[in-house]
């Protein structure tokens, strides 16, 4: 009995480990030792999963990594994926003094569809919409360090709700078209974001036409684009023509180069609807700014349509850069209202799904891995099941239930 | 005999006191009559000792042997369910429509609010008195049996039902429009009701030859009178004195609505994307786009050496805007375009939306 059962045991284990590398292996060895002492104890197995993969490289993943996490090196944390993971979840990963983050299907599909894509064709347009706390923002990261290790040019936009709020802060009319506006510090604040994210990618960039300051400064044909980001930073009164510049030169360059562009802008929807609290940015008439007055967002826009070509858009759906009363759904039209949805149309909607049993269980063993769930009851399958249910499979309420255990 | 004799020694006792009482009877006359008992013991009192009578006032002291004689109210009857036998008619015994009756209702019936516990014993009030049952209508007047008897009754006037009418589809494709009227029928000195002149009608819309423009403008001239789940339409009239006219005014109604909304007014021309009904993807700017995008991937299909990766479905001309609307990944995409629209968001339109969008542009992964 107790020998069939050990072979029955071995041999859903080993199909099911046979992707994971060898120090897993050995893990499950020891397992089945234990599992084959009682009959109780496969029981309690049966929920026990490999959580972790040592393909630390999104270009190596395939579907059966879901679920499972992997090691993000310290300067891709400090370079390409700068600002953008979250505080919280940055005070976590210091913590646990590593920085990971884990596999999903949706940004594997995600990254299949921008490998396959002819980047002869016109830029496409790819638009992750889910619930709060799904995940969105974490699919991608994974995109953008994925195809940053294939040396694409990034052009990130962290959350675009920032640049139409803000209290007190500087709004000009733009010197290069009356009736628009900059906001240098949004302008240099994503100079500088750009130059960490694609450090050592721009050497060669060079502009291709003339662009005039001022009566005395100007830019001639040939300046390197590092000069122009370097000149924004000083001059930030003219960071966002400076941010213009960079965007078109990126455009036009992009096929003649060879280049790749990926462009990745959280809370899309900030570029189309208006945000009418309090806090959103007025000219010196008080009146309040449509987002497509903004210079960086009317910069950005042309970045997602599709007038040119080796790039390639990925945004998400954000509702909460909406106003209050209207953040009842999460679907693309709604969030994006008409005005959006057309300006993005055609392009491919992506749902980012809450978690699936395997990966909530997947990320409870991880924090009970690092001792982040101590509670002993938090440990057991009873524990696991409770805190799932109570999480209702929401990475970010796991998150907030599992930081009190 | 034998019983007497047995008896013999008590119906002694009996002659004795018969006796006493005689000899006291001498006295009698010295005193008005009280009761027969007092008497007795006076006297007793006297036999037994030697003391002097007492002068007895009358009234003066209650005597306790006195007796009230109160009328006794007769008992009320038995409740009449008591009473019923199991297999009555019971359309005799509730004819018509009445208050509820505790004591003919033959079934235990509860109504009313308790606020506690404490009250009633926590029991919602039986139906002995329940002021609650009488206050509601009730329909014991309308049980089976009754509406039997009514038909019954009824069936002498009737005719036979037409022939060709016997299901409900026949009748609407024969009657298209339903009128529906109120007769008040009661004893005063007029036998006019205002109300009786209300006059709805209802007939489907579907039931109207319409085209597309002409049924939205029938539409929106209707207003609220359309019901958009059932696609009925109904008119209600109480604007005339009498009945008649009120059918002939929203007869008349009909008529003058469905010409006009055939009409192609000049000002209907003027009419733009935001007063659309839905969303019609050929007039919106989606097309547009569509079209060009499609075009500017044939100019760089046809610029680029290599073969993988292209446009296959694209026809060599594709000048024509017409005919690149028509191909079946495009139309496939108008559909879904204008599902989203027009049926609303869900998880179907959404997904049916991002493979129209895949095919459009020949986008696919490994996974899915």
């Amino acid at each position: 009995m107790e020998a069939s059962l050990l072979r029955l045991i071995c041999s859903k284990i080993s199909s099911r480990t046979r992707f994971f590398n060898l120090t897993l292996c050995n893990e499950t060895v020891q397992q089945i030792s234990r599992c084959s002492s009682t009959f109780n104890q496969t029981q309690s197995e049966k929920f026990r999963t490999a959580f972790r993969t040592e393909i630390n490289d999104p270009r190596h993943h395939t579907l059966d990594h879901v679920g499972l996490y992997y090691q993000i090196p310290q300067e891709e944390v400090n370079g390409v994926l700068k600002t953008t993971i979250k505080e919280s979840d940055m005070r976590l990963m210091k913590t646990f003094n590593e920085y990971c983050l884990m596999v999903r299907k949706p940004a594997l599909e995600l990254n299949g569809y921008i490998k396959n894509f002819n980047l002869n064709h016109p830029v496409p347009r790819f638009l992750l919409y889910g619930l709060k706390g799904a995940g969105k923002t974490c699919i991608m990261q994974y995109t953008m360090q994925h195809f940053h290790r294939e040396n694409w040019i990034i052009l990130h936009v962290p959350w675009a709700g920032r640049w139409v709020r803000g209290w007190y802060k500087e709004v000009s009319e733009s010197s290069y078209k009356p009736g628009r506006y900059d906001t240098p510090t949004d302008g240099a604040e994503w100079l500088e974001l750009f130059k960490t994210q694609n450090q050592g990618k721009l050497k060669n960039l060079k502009t291709t036409s003339e662009y005039i300051w001022t009566k005395r400064e100007k830019a001639e044909i040939g300046t390197p684009l590092e000069e122009i980001i370097n000149f924004g930073q000083t001059r930030i009164k003219f960071s966002s023509d400076c941010a213009g510049v960079i965007l078109k030169e990126l455009r036009k360059q992009a096929p003649l180069l060879g280049l790749k562009v990926l462009v990745a802008v959280g809370a899309v929807n900030a570029f189309y609807v208006q945000w009418d609290m309090l806090n959103a940015l007025k000219n010196s008439e008080k009146k309040r700014l449509q987002p497509g007055e903004i210079s960086l967002i009317h910069n950005f826009k042309k970045m997602l349509s599709p007038t040119w070509t080796h790039g390639v858009a990925v945004c998400t759906a954000d509702v909460f850069a909406n106003s209050e009363l209207t953040r009842e759904n999460y679907t693309p039209l709604y969030v994006l209202k008409q005005e959006g949805f057309e300006a993005l149309d055609p392009f491919v909607p992506i749902l980012v799904p809450e978690y699936t049993d395997k990966e909530a269980l997947s990320n409870i063993n991880y924090f009970i891995d690092h001792n982040w769930i101590q509670n002993d009851h938090g440990k057991t399958d009873e524990g696991k099941k409770e805190i799932i249910f109570v999480s209702n499979h929401n990475p970010l309420s796991l998150h907030k239930i599992c930081s009190s255990l | 005999m034998a019983a007497l004799r047995q008896y013999s020694p008590i119906v002694n006792d009996i002659h004795r006191t018969f006796l006493t009482s005689l000899s006291a009877i001498q006295f009698r006359h010295l005193r008005s009559s009280t009761g027969h008992r007092q008497t007795e013991r006076n006297e007793r009192e006297l036999n037994d000792s030697d003391s002097f009578r007492v002068y007895e006032i009358e009234g003066l002291r209650k005597s306790k042997e006195e007796k009230k004689t109160r009328r006794v109210a007769p008992k009320p009857f038995a409740p009449r369910y008591r009473s019923m036998p199991v297999d009555q008619d019971w359309t005799n015994v509730w004819p018509s429509a009445a208050t509820f009756k505790w004591a003919t209702v033959p079934f235990p019936v509860r109504q009313g609010y308790i606020k506690s516990s404490a009250e009633n014993e926590g029991v919602i009030p039986a139906k002995y008195g329940n002021l609650e049952l009488m206050k509601g209508p009730n329909f014991l007047h309308l049980t089976p049996a009754h509406i039997k008897k009514h038909c019954a009754a009824l069936k002498k006037f009737c005719t036979p039902w037409p022939e060709g009418l016997e299901t409900d589809g026949k009748c609407r494709h024969h009657f298209p429009v339903e009128s529906i009227t109120s007769d008040y029928v009661f004893a005063a000195p007029s036998i006019r009701d205002e109300r009786a002149r209300f006059v709805t009608i209802k007939f489907y819309l579907s039931d109207l030859e319409l085209d597309y423009h002409a049924r939205d403008k029938f539409i929106r001239l209707v207003g609220t009178r359309y019901n958009k789940d059932t696609d009925e339409v109904t008119f209600e009239s109480g604007r005339c004195p009498l009945k008649a006219q009120n059918l002939d005014f929203l007869k008349f109604v009909l008529t003058a609505l469905y010409f006009e909304s055939w009409k192609y007014e000049s000002w209907e021309k003027l009419k733009e994307l935001s007063d659309m009904e839905r969303y019609f993807w050929d007039l919106n700017a989606s097309r547009k786009k569509c079209t060009s995008l499609l075009r500017t991937i044939k100019s760089l299909d046809d610029s680029s050496e290599s073969n993988s990766d292209k446009l296959n479905y694209l026809p060599p001309d594709v000048s024509d805007d017409e005919a690149l609307c028509s191909l079946p990944e495009v139309n496939k995409y108008k559909v879904a375009i204008e599902e989203i629209f027009n049926e609303g968001e869900n998880i179907d339109t959404i997904n049916q939306y991002k493979n129209a969008v895949k095919t459009l542009l020949n986008i696919n992964s490994d996974v899915v």
